[in-house]
């Protein structure tokens, strides 16, 4: 215990440290240069160009590069005004703030893009409009994506966002984002909004839950499962794969309380059977405690009540079915559960009062019909004799 | 035959229309010691072994898209080079995609993940989907075939008895308003299994069962209004049309009660999840219900904290749960509690990351520990694990990862294991590639 407390202050100790010892994610977010005067609507009036200021733009290919003009490129034109007049420009007599190049969490080429003839219009959409100096001037996100739609132009994350680890919209970070994700999948919220960052493919990343991985002829494991994500979230990068490491030993408890909604992604007649074998210890498989346990199973007939079995099964009988209902396994609740002569009251109890008496089910048509498992007295097939066995139940007994 | 098929579906895919490559491709390996449970034929007793695992994973995401059309993939193929040799191939997409037919219509054929309301998962068939009025009214439709495996290749379960198909309509009447309406037919083929019958005498007889597929018939409608950007109100239903009886309600809430602070509310009823032609369907069991309130606090945009707590009532018993946490930037810590009949539960968990050199490196650290009990007749336990990592990441498009893990648990008492990774991200219009 000594060391298990040690290992957890040491972690705890690095988490602070990292905590409070860096400068956050959001450092660098742009500030407008409001100490400058400058109007982009003014000077595109006038007829400039971009480049006439710009003019090294054509050969730019970080945003981290200074990009905007200097007072050599200024006196081009402004040559009388900004020889005595500071305040032509800048909002006071003695500057003392730089013209500063904002930190961005953006990776940009200019040259690319010009190099591909794509106009600064196409990007910088309102720009003839733009009365004062800021970071207005950069494109929104949507603008971007019109041509990075995958098919002009790629749309990966890393292509264009260095902090790719607290990339994600408000909307993720508000209520509990993985039960809500569920529902906005749905409302094919997917279409809507997902896509416009979320490809196809990512739903399988944690979903494709069909199978556990084959380590060895006898084991089956929830290891870990490699993804493509080019994520910098700390969970991915341990790589572990949906569920915690030791997940295995606790599923059982998640499960129960219904935490997590384990059919979602998994299929339990196929899924669980990887490790419960039909809950029978002797094949390999795992044997749950509470059915090891005296008074689990009550062999006493019609009205015993049948054990603790029989209340788990009315409690939560996904719990049963999870183990004991699998393709190809006989399902171990007909060993006892079954009727072989056709008469009431002389098996374990099984159905609730009148169940299914309003319905005209498969058992009429059907051979193949699940009644036929538990029901197996000579009449209980389709087409029967009204009045005898399993058919009598229903059907005017004689 | 289907491979042909497939191939020249793909060529004539990417020389009609296809215009840009895009996708990432990672190689993984993961090594590890594991307990193996034997029993030597001839002896009732089983031994544990160890056997060393070093498996290789090659996992490929990739997508060919043009105006028209389309094609998606996303495969791994892994191999253990240890102790089993065992191999592996799972295919979790596959299509091929006729998009904006009429500017309105997107179809996709192959393997495919559905999202379709009350019907999701793993599909081999076709997906139509419309997109009416600017996007303010979806329907799509959907028909295939259930996937049992994404193991298997395209089709290998084709049949009536695995039969899977539905449709949605969703739309936005009002601003901030959605809403859908599904159904979803899903079988499931079970494989045969032999069944010791009795007569009235007692006499058994071993008998092969051959069942009908099992069969899940639902519908589903949602309606979510998004009141602001931190309130909204969700409600769903789904109908269990094969047993006429509700499967499930669920309604929940979130409240902004100041730009920091935010109270959420969750309640569910359900009934058990049981295929219509299982053996489990016929037995008396009852529903559950399920309530969850919550407090969220933003105390910056980067640092957030949230506190929930979970009741579960079962027909004669309840359990609860606990869930406190929070993040800082690339750090989360959490804490869980679990009580009751689902058993005892009391685990933290803690994840940071610290991208620096401009993301060139990410140190990565994780730890988990946590005290439980199955159930009250079951022995108390304790699990822990630790992970330390670093990602190197060149430039935007490569990374190599390595990642040493520890776990404690019943099974394993000093466990490591080493996770590597290299991986690539590519993006290239076709006419520059040829």
């Amino acid at each position: 215990m000594k060391k298990t407390i040690s290992v957890f202050t040491l972690v705890l100790c690095a988490a602070m440290f990292l905590m409070f010892g860096r400068s956050s994610s959001n450092a660098g977010t742009e500030k407008p240069n409001t100490f400058l005067k400058f109007s982009h609507k003014l000077h595109i009036d006038s007829g400039a160009e971009c480049v006439t200021c710009h003019e090294e733009i054509a050969g730019n290919e970080k945003l981290t590069d200074k990009i905007i003009p200097g007072h050599d490129v200024c006196k081009g034109c402004h040559e009388d005004q900004l020889a005595n007049n500071c305040k032509f420009c800048h909002d006071s007599d003695s500057p003392e703030k730089p013209s500063v190049t904002p930190v961005r969490d953006l990776t940009f080429n200019h040259k690319e893009h010009i190099g591909r003839k794509v106009e600064c219009i196409t990007c910088h959409k309102d720009i003839a409009t733009v009365e004062a100096p800021g970071t207005h001037v950069a494109p929104a996100m949507a603008t971007c994506v019109t041509c990075h739609d995958k098919i002009t132009a790629g749309r990966q994350c890393e292509s264009c966002h260095k902090n790719v680890a607290g990339l994600f919209p408000k909307s993720h970070t508000k209520g509990n984002f993985r039960k809500d994700h569920s529902r906005l999948a749905r409302l094919n919220s997917y279409d809507n909004k997902c896509q416009s960052c979320h490809d196809e493919n990512w739903c399988a990343q944690c979903h494709d839950g069909t199978n556990l991985t084959k380590i060895s002829p006898q084991q089956k494991t929830g290891m870990i499962s490699p993804r493509t994500l080019g994520t910098d979230k700390a969970k991915a990068l341990a790589g572990e794969s949906v569920h915690d490491l030791n997940f295995k030993f606790t599923h059982a408890i998640e499960a129960k309380g219904k935490t997590s909604d384990c059919m979602t992604c998994h299929k339990s007649q196929q899924f669980c059977n990887d490790c419960h074998q039909n809950g029978s210890a002797s094949v390999g498989g795992v044997l749950p405690v509470s059915h090891q346990t005296v008074g689990f199973v009550v062999l006493g007939g019609y009205g015993s009540g049948g054990g603790r079995h029989a209340d788990a099964a009315r409690r939560d009988i996904e719990q049963c079915a999870a183990c004991h209902d699998v393709s190809g396994s006989e399902p171990a609740c007909v060993r006892c559960h079954m009727d072989s002569d056709g008469v009431k009251h002389t098996n374990p109890k099984t159905h609730k009062s009148g169940f299914m008496s309003d319905t005209h089910g498969d058992w009429h048509t059907s051979p193949g019909a699940t009644c036929f498992v538990c029901h197996t007295d000579a009449n209980a097939r389709p087409n029967g004799v009204s009045g005898q066995g399993f058919c009598g139940y229903c059907h005017g007994r004689k | 035959m289907k491979t042909t098929l497939l191939l020249s579906l793909f060529l004539i895919s990417m020389a009609c229309q296809a215009q840009y490559l895009s996708g990432r491709s990672s190689t993984s390996f993961y090594t590890w010691q594991a307990r193996e449970t034997t029993t030597p034929s001839g002896s009732s007793t089983a031994s544990a072994t160890s056997i060393t695992l070093a498996r290789f994973y090659e996992t490929v995401q990739a997508d060919v898209l043009g105006s028209k059309f389309g094609f998606n993939i996303n495969g791994q193929y892994s191999r253990d080079f240890g102790d089993t040799k065992d191999d592996e191939l799972r295919i979790s997409q596959l299509t091929f995609k006729a998009r904006r037919i009429a500017d309105v219509a997107d179809i996709s054929v192959g393997r495919q993940f559905v999202l379709s309301g009350v019907g999701s998962g793993f599909l081999d068939g076709g997906v139509m989907k419309l997109s009416l009025i600017d996007g303010l009214v979806g329907a799509q439709a959907f028909g295939g075939y259930s996937l049992i495996d994404t193991r298997t290749f395209l089709f290998k379960d084709a049949s009536a008895d695995n039969g899977f198909y539905g449709g949605q309509i969703s739309a936005t009447p009002f601003t901030d308003v959605n809403v859908e309406f599904s159904y979803m037919k899903r079988s499931l083929k079970r494989d045969a299994f032999n069944l010791t019958k009795f007569d009235s005498l007692f006499n058994p007889t071993v008998v092969v069962m051959y069942y009908q597929p099992v069969e899940q018939e639902m519908a589903g409608f949602d309606l979510r209004y998004d009141i602001t950007s931190g309130t909204n109100v969700y409600m769903r239903t789904d109908y269990d049309m094969n047993n006429e009886r509700v499967h499930r309600v669920e309604a929940s809430g979130r409240v902004g009660l100041s730009s920091s602070l935010a109270v959420t509310a969750d309640y569910m009823y359900r009934m058990p999840l049981l295929q219509y032609n299982s053996i489990f369907s016929v037995f008396n069991y009852n529903e559950t219900q399920e309530a969850e309130g919550g407090l969220e606090y933003e105390f910056s945009p980067i640092a957030r904290a949230y506190a929930r707590y979970g009741y579960v009532k079962y027909s004669d018993d309840n359990s609860g749960r606990i869930r406190v946490g929070g993040t800082y930037d690339f750090i989360s810590a959490s804490y869980s509690s679990n009580t009751g009949l689902a058993g005892d539960f009391s685990g933290i968990s803690i994840q940071a990351a610290y991208p620096t050199a401009d993301r060139k490196f990410v140190p990565a650290l994780g730890f988990g520990y946590a005290t439980y009990k199955i159930s009250a007749d079951a022995a108390s336990n304790t699990v822990m694990n630790a992970n330390l990592g670093l990602t190197y990441r060149p430039s935007a498009a490569v990374a190599a990862d390595i990642t040493a893990q520890w776990i404690q648990n019943p099974v394993y008492n000093n466990d490591v294991r080493v996770f590597l990774r290299f991986s690539y991200l590519f993006s290239k219009k076709l006419s520059e590639l040829l």
